[in-house]
């Protein structure tokens, strides 16, 4: 019941949310300098007007504003005025993508990450943690689309001319999202900076989780260590990286523009920063509101897992 | 351990040393905005992999780049020229352009011209056939035609067809008819247009396989307009079918009577091309399948190149061009038509006086422009029709006004010391000093057009001691503030739609709706006017010649570049796609090594 209303309470505040950054993106593109069919060429003043009416553009903005909300209700996102294609199957098309992209990079991200962090740990002041940590440090501090250029460069051109020279197959391909072997390097440049937040944090919440009597009293009674850090130390340590993948995941899903746009990945990325640039309105919008409510979702679903592995968590709190 | 430590150094070393070489991203050099060709980027380039197409079924295969997504592949409103390029392959037009860019009759069998130069009336082969089986008919192009004029359509190029008897009164009639209350409050003072209905304008079908075309005027490059996409066939029923907001959209609403067909569309990746066995022409096609894979950054798509996934690619920068010779390929490169110049705004108080434009137009060096702010080799503007575009005798029109004119109209390095004369008289009819003078420059905002401003921003301080100041604009914006007359001097393109002079020098008329400059001249508006109805070709060439000489004397623009398109390809192309200033790319005439 206390579940059930929080959760309530939770999905209300993201409608009025939700309704606050509908109305914020519609009003502020409209504040863009410029117009969306005003190009290199002149347009006979007819077909401008036959534009603007098509797109309900000839409307005032107010009335403008109450169709697009009304439409949005339907789960209609308006034809894109770049390509006339709807902007719900644009979006549809292109996030599958990113998404794809995504979830390989958190999954690699994730279970890496815990294990660096993990054996980081363990082997605290040693050689092995020196390495772990100067891997995350890079992680952390070179930009992803540096890691990207670099993969391309080593992995996808050089590696790929060698093994050519040698009469073999490419082992990565330099751009594309098909087949298997061009989304390797892709995830690995994506996923890089999240794998040194998330080895990091939990090397720290390791540490912390390893220094605690219930350790030492798991290592008085015999227990094996593997047995000791996967049973009761990780467990515990992993729960402020379930905190953080909240964002992390969010950050890979909306954040992969540059990493898309290096190898070539058709994904959702592109189309938010170009329709700006062309001032495409309804897709501006579309993207907008397609990322944030899968934000508010994003964040919905953490705390709602969060609860779920530490039952400490009460929820109404939150 | 020591090996790990050794591991940890070389990988800490080769993340450093490759921090510095890897990272080249592709800004686009030419970034100025107008121009028919793609966006902001140079390059619409095409690669086709050369990965050994092991799997394919022994099919001659291409893989070649283009660089974007379309924005539209419904010939009714695509506006770029990669588009343009793509309906070449798909599309069988009445006249199409053969390897000399010179219009040949295609879906037309024989062209009857009447001797006025005012009716074509084009027969039609009998074996044109659509994708789907249907004939392809007088009707097809009709349709398509009053399709594209229609107001509801809303296609981008619909002035395309102005050419065309009483085109552009039905399109503005039909503007009014949409809504006359609010026509009339946006144009008090017009007169209210006749009613034009389609069958005033200058379409008859006689017959299935006869068309009749009435032209507005004599138009010597006519056949030129015919090859335009916008001008593609549309099968009426197939259209109607699959509904207008549909059409060209997706690979199922295709229909098509060209040499490919459209076989797959995944957006924003791949576009597939298969030849299409049943074209009449289909024998002398080499390449089975073209993979046009959508890449947008150039510097990605080199990588693709180099790694063997692409065969063609344009190399749109400086760094790219390098890398591409770095790598041993041969350069090889076409004049894509597209001039650069600085748009003046001649209604500004300061830069309406004729000798600040002339000193600022011979202030600087366009080869230096060329050489230090872009890199690549264009050549410097020395007319205003670009060089690629042809005259009255099938020749270069821009070489043969310098001929005439016993040298280039503007000097490539510029001319300081008469700048600073004009400059000089300048300042005194307008009765102020160099340092009181507030002009700026509007660019696009990626980097290297910024490039672009400053090295005019330095030449014209160091030459004439004047300061101006630069003032990025996101592409829209700069359209938008140039037709609103908001900016001073802003860089800027053109491209040419026809192989004609016209289609550079009707842009300065006075009421030339690309006509952002606000200059106007009477005697300038005459000789176009003249250039309009004359049909002695070599008279009309004269009248051209004295408007550039205008054009050079007044300096409403001031010149910057002609632009060339750069590209590699891959050892599996044996004779090269076809590159030319008006088909940007055409795979119909390339075959495999």
């Amino acid at each position: 019941m206390q579940m059930l209303k929080y959760v309530l309470k939770r999905v209300g505040y993201s409608i009025v949310t939700l309704f606050v950054l509908v109305a914020l993106t519609f009003f502020l593109q409209r504040m863009l300098p410029g117009d969306p069919f005003i190009g290199d060429k002149a347009l006979p003043q007819a077909t401008m007007d036959a534009l603007n009416a098509k797109y309900g553009l000839d409307k005032s903005v107010g009335e403008q504003f109450l169709i697009y909300l009304g439409n949005c209700l339907h789960g209609d996102l308006g034809l894109s005025l770049q390509t006339n294609r709807p902007v719900a199957t644009i979006i549809a098309d292109s996030f599958v993508v990113s998404f794809d992209l995504g979830i390989r990079a958190i999954i690699f991200a994730f279970v890496l990450g815990v294990l660096l962090g993990t054996v980081a740990a363990i082997k605290r002041g040693k050689a092995t943690d020196t390495i772990c940590m100067f891997i995350a440090l890079v992680g952390v501090s070179v930009p992803s689309f540096i890691v990207a250029s670099i993969l391309q460069y080593f992995l996808g051109l050089q590696l790929t001319q060698t093994l050519k020279g040698a009469g073999m197959g490419a082992m990565f391909a330099a751009t594309g999202w098909d087949s298997w072997n061009s989304k390797i390097l892709p995830v690995l440049a994506l996923g890089f900076g999240s794998l040194a937040q998330i080895s990091r944090l939990t090397r720290t919440s390791m540490l912390d989780v390893l220094g605690q009597d219930y350790i030492k009293t798991a290592k008085a009674k015999g227990l094996s260590q593997p047995a000791i850090i996967w049973k009761h130390a990780l467990r515990n340590a992993i729960t402020p990286v379930v905190t953080v993948l909240g964002p992390i995941a969010a950050a890979v899903l909306t954040g992969a523009f540059v990493v898309e746009n290096i190898f070539s990945i058709p994904g959702l990325g592109r189309y938010f920063v170009q329709s700006i640039q062309t001032m495409d309105y309804t897709m501006i919008s579309g993207t907008t509101i397609f990322y944030g409510a899968f934000l508010i979702a994003a964040n919905l679903v953490v705390d709602l897992v969060y609860g779920v592995i530490d039952p400490r968590v009460k929820l109404e709190e939150g | 351990m020591k090996l790990r430590k050794i591991l940890a150094v070389v990988l800490a070393l080769a993340l450093v040393c490759a921090t510095f070489g890897a990272c080249g991203n592709d800004a686009g050099t030419s970034s100025a905005s107008g121009t028919t060709s793609t966006t902001s980027e140079t390059e619409t380039g095409e690669e086709s992999s050369s990965e050994a197409e092991t799997d394919s079924t022994g099919d001659a295969t291409l893989n070649i780049r283009v660089g974007m997504e379309p924005t539209s592949l419904n010939t009714l409103k695509a506006t770029y020229s990669q588009e343009f390029s793509t309906f070449k392959h798909l599309y069988e037009n009445l006249y199409m352009l053969d390897e000399n860019d010179v219009p040949q009759p295609a879906a037309a069998e024989t062209v009857d011209v009447s001797e006025d130069g005012m009716t074509y009336t084009f027969h039609l082969r009998d074996d044109g056939v659509w994708s789907n089986g249907d004939p392809v008919t007088a009707n097809d192009f009709a349709f398509a035609w009053q399709q594209a004029l229609d107001v509801n359509v809303a296609a981008d190029y619909a002035y395309f067809l102005f050419f065309i008897k009483n085109a552009e009164a039905y399109l503005n009639y039909q503007g009014y008819a949409l809504d006359p209350a609010a026509w009339e409050e946006a144009n008090p003072d017009a007169e209210v247009p006749a009613e034009v209905t389609w069958e005033d304008v200058g379409v008859k079908v006689i017959d299935d396989l006869t068309l009749e075309v009435q032209l507005e005027n004599p138009t010597p490059y006519a056949p030129f307009l015919f090859t335009f996409g916008t001008l593609c066939p549309v099968n009426q029923k197939f259209y109607e079918e699959v509904g207008a907001d549909n059409y060209g959209t997706e690979a199922e609403y295709f229909c098509t009577n060209g040499a490919y067909t459209l076989t797959s569309w995944s957006h924003d990746s791949e576009i597939v091309l298969q030849k299409n066995p049943n074209f009449h022409g289909a024998d002398s096609v080499a390449i089975d399948t073209l993979n046009m894979k959508i890449i947008s950054d150039g510097q990605a798509a080199l990588t693709s190149f180099l790694a063997g996934e692409l065969d063609v690619t344009e190399l749109g920068t400086a760094e790219i061009l390098k890398q591409a010779e770095d790598a041993g390929y041969e350069v090889k490169s076409y004049n894509d038509g597209s001039s650069f110049y600085l748009m003046v705004n001649c209604s500004d108080p300061q830069l309406s006086n004729v000798n600040l434009r002339r000193a600022l137009a011979l202030g600087y060096s366009k080869q230096g422009f060329i050489d230090v702010a872009i890199g690549l080799p264009y050549s410097p503007m020395t007319s205003f029709t670009n060089p690629a575009v042809y005259g009255f005798d099938d020749t270069s029109f821009a070489e043969a006004l310098i001929a005439e004119n016993g040298g280039e109209l503007a000097p490539a390095e510029g001319d300081v010391e008469a700048a600073k004369g004009y400059l000089e008289t300048a300042l005194s009819e307008l009765g102020i000093t160099a340092d009181q003078l507030t002009l700026s420059i509007d660019c696009g905002d990626s980097p290297a057009a910024q490039t672009q401003a400053a090295f005019l921003q330095n030449q014209w301080l160091e030459n004439l001691g004047i300061d101006v100041t630069i003032n990025p604009k996101v592409t829209k914006q700069g359209s938008s503030d140039r037709k609103n007359g908001n900016y001073q001097m802003s860089i800027t393109g053109w491209g040419p739609d026809y192989n004609d002079p016209m289609t550079f020098l009707d842009l300065w008329v006075s009421d030339g709706g690309n006509n952002d400059t606000r200059w106007s001249s009477e005697e300038y508006d005459a000789l176009i006017d003249q250039a309009t109805v004359e049909t002695d070709l070599e008279a009309r060439q004269k009248l051209f010649y004295e408007a550039e000489k205008i054009i050079f004397d007044q300096y409403m623009i001031l010149p910057l570049y002609n632009r060339t398109q750069s590209y590699i390809t891959s050892e599996r192309v044996g004779t090269d796609p076809l590159r030319s200033t008006f088909q940007d790319f055409n795979y119909t005439y390339a075959t495999l090594a």
